[in-house]
């Protein structure tokens, strides 16, 4: 249709007016496209923890200890705790897991090892740390009732390898980045724990991870990304990682969970760990893991809503902004529209440049709000990466796209209607 | 067969006490490759008349029939692919559109059909070259004077290659010898096979053409030959 470079050319002429409308639509789009990435970032992280572990909703509860902290002190009580709760009848499984990082060495191809990580850490924060690989401690409850990951080669850890001491041989999964690198049975050492009880651990390698294994995060299992684990290794805890300093208990206090036999019990338990934790001068707080993330998305939904209304309202007056002056803008062009009617253009033919102009105008607006809210996120990575870029797929875009139609057919309607009303005899009339 | 063919066409505006008659049960018939201009004092209705002869407006009563076809009753389609492809219009004023170059305002009735870019460009090329402002084409009207507009407004409608050309008072805005190079263009169009209609008070303009029909009161007063026959 070769009235779109008319509709194009009118948009150039109308600069002004034009740019601080798109200004106006770019924010609006940009406030709602943060709203919908919260709420779709909420369904992916819920999504994430019960596909990545056999979590249950409401048999698993999260441990935490607002009170916790590295001292001795606090150590020794909350071990007498943990020896509580492991004996409590209702329990199915105690446990922890704690992400950290190992420098592997004496190992027959560690040349390799260096030069994979480079490839691997390329580009990212890690870049100059390519000796060390990321590693998850897990106790064997926790191994054996919530991960999902498998081994292609060799086996996965058994009951036996959790109950290993310091001085024996740890045996080790390493992910599937490293499958040439290492073989079953390798041994590498690694150093645990730190100053005069520093260590020298021996690793064997008795299994090769599935590509693509990932599992929770360190940091928050609900709200971090989960960690790829084709360049990480698994191991059991062993007593110097799990015990050895006060700091170890504290660290893991991030991660442990407990696993009912029935949901029923959660409430006795409760209690009963409340009380042991009372006695001992410290404050268990137990939680389901249903009730922490419904926790979690509350706070977060909160702030979401404000950021929709504030998106919401932007978007209306922008709305009425977009109206007026497209209401205007056919008022002063009276003569155009003449013009182009006498030569031939019918109404629906003005009305289609003007949805034209206005759908460029939204939809450029729309896009470049969309791209805000990318480099936004991409530039808030603190922790080296932002779960809410998990959020921009075709299924946000495409709402963005029905948000950015709806706007411009609501704009469009009374522009409409006044160009329905134009009298052709009364534009030709006008003059220059 | 006439080519228009008015019936008995009336034309009113408002409502009630605010009524105006501009046409009272005008009967007129132009046939192919006349020259008509249309006569009146100011209000006398002849821009009412060439409104809807053009297809700009509709008759309140009476019939008005373009080639055969009762236009009275199309729709603002259908009428907009008449003001397309049967009808042009020069207007004292131009009606150019602004910040457009001179090639794309001539080009504007052709973007309507259903041609190609180089059939546009050579057609547009083409009357151009023949009016002499082939080195404007490039130009924005808004930079011309008023007989380099006139030469566009005639231009595209000659580029718009319709039976019927319309002009109201084309030469109003411009000096003399202007205007008389714009009615040598209308007759040269008008022995080309065009029909044209010229609204005009001027009795020198007028006289260009080959029949005139005075207006007042929004009724026909006379219809006499032209001096040029």
């Amino acid at each position: 249709m070769k009235y779109t470079r008319i509709a194009f050319s009118s948009i150039v002429k109308r600069k002004l007016s034009i740019l601080l409308m798109a200004l106006q639509l770019v924010v609006s789009f940009w406030m709602i496209n943060h709203a919908l990435i919260t709420i779709d970032t909420l369904n992916y992280q819920e999504k994430q923890l019960f596909s990545i572990s056999k979590m249950d909703e409401y048999k698993t509860v999260k441990l935490t200890m607002p009170d916790g902290d590295d001292t001795q002190w606090f150590a020794e009580r909350f071990r007498q705790l943990e020896t509580y709760i492991k004996s409590l009848p209702e329990i199915q499984g105690y446990g922890s897991f704690n992400t950290t990082s190992i420098v592997p060495q004496d190992f027959p191809k560690w040349q390799k090892y260096q030069q994979r990580n480079k490839q691997l850490y390329a580009g990212t924060r890690r870049e100059d740390d390519i000796e060390s690989s990321g590693i998850i401690y897990f106790d064997y409850d926790i191994y054996r009732l919530f991960t999902k990951f498998v081994v292609i080669k060799g086996r996965m850890l058994e009951e036996a390898d959790f109950q290993k001491e310091n001085n024996d041989v740890i045996p080790v999964l390493v992910g599937y980045d490293y499958r040439d690198v290492f073989r079953i049975g390798d041994r590498f050492k690694a150093e645990a724990g730190a100053g005069e009880k520093n260590i020298k651990v021996t690793y064997e390698v008795v299994g090769i991870l599935e590509k693509g294994s990932r599992w929770l995060s360190g940091n928050d299992y609900f709200v971090s990304p989960a960690d790829n684990l084709d360049h990480f290794f698994v191991a059991p805890f062993f007593p110097e990682q799990r015990e050895g300093r006060p700091i170890s208990v504290a660290v893991r206090l991030h991660n442990t969970f407990i696993q009912l036999h029935s949901e029923k019990q959660f409430k006795d338990v409760k209690v009963a760990i409340m009380k042991k934790g009372k006695e001992l001068g410290i404050s268990p707080v137990l939680q389901t893991v249903r009730k922490d993330v419904d926790a979690y998305q509350e706070n977060t939904r909160k702030s979401n809503h404000y950021a929709l209304a504030i998106g919401t309202f932007f978007l209306i007056v922008t709305l009425i902004g977009v109206i007026s002056v497209t209401i205007s803008s056919i008022r002063a062009r009276k003569y155009e529209f003449g013009v182009m009617m006498v030569t031939g253009a019918s109404k629906r033919d003005i009305s289609f440049m003007l949805i034209m102009e206005l759908f460029f105008l939204i939809g450029i607006s729309a896009v470049i709000g969309v791209i805000v809210s990318y480099l936004t996120e991409v530039n808030n990575d603190f922790l080296g990466y932002n779960i809410r870029l998990e959020a921009f797929t075709w299924w946000l875009y495409g709402k963005v796209a029905i948000i950015a139609i709806f706007i411009i057919l609501f704009s469009a309607i009374i522009p409409l209607w006044n160009i329905k009303k134009l009298e052709l005899r009364e534009l030709v009339e006008g003059r220059e | 067969m006439a080519l228009i063919e008015l019936e008995k066409i009336s034309k009113k505006y408002g409502k009630d006490e605010y009524t105006t008659v501009a046409l009272k049960g005008i009967d007129l018939t132009v046939h192919n490759g006349e020259f008509v201009s249309i006569m009146g004092p100011s209000g006398s209705g002849k821009s009412t008349l060439l409104n809807i002869i053009g297809c700009v407006d509709v008759p309140t009563e009476g019939i008005y029939r373009l080639d055969g076809i009762n236009v009275t009753t199309l729709r603002d389609k259908e009428l907009s692919q008449i003001r397309n492809r049967t009808i042009s219009f020069v207007f004292q004023h131009f009606a150019l559109m602004h910040n457009f170059t001179v090639f794309e305002n001539v080009a504007l009735p052709l973007f309507k059909r259903d041609i190609s870019k180089k059939e546009i460009k050579e057609k547009v090329d083409y009357y151009l070259e023949k009016l002499g402002i082939a080195d404007l084409r490039k130009k924005n009207v808004s930079k011309l004077s008023g007989g380099q507009k006139q030469r566009v407004a005639i231009a595209r409608a000659m580029a718009a290659e319709t039976d019927i050309v319309l002009a109201d008072e084309p030469t109003g805005a411009l000096d003399q010898e202007n205007g008389a190079r714009l009615m040598e263009l209308l007759c040269q169009m008008n022995e080309e096979g065009k029909c044209i209609i010229v609204i005009t008070h001027d009795e020198k303009v007028a006289s260009y053409t080959k029949r005139i029909v005075r207006i007042v009161d929004g009724q026909i007063q006379s219809d006499t030959k032209g001096e040029r026959q």
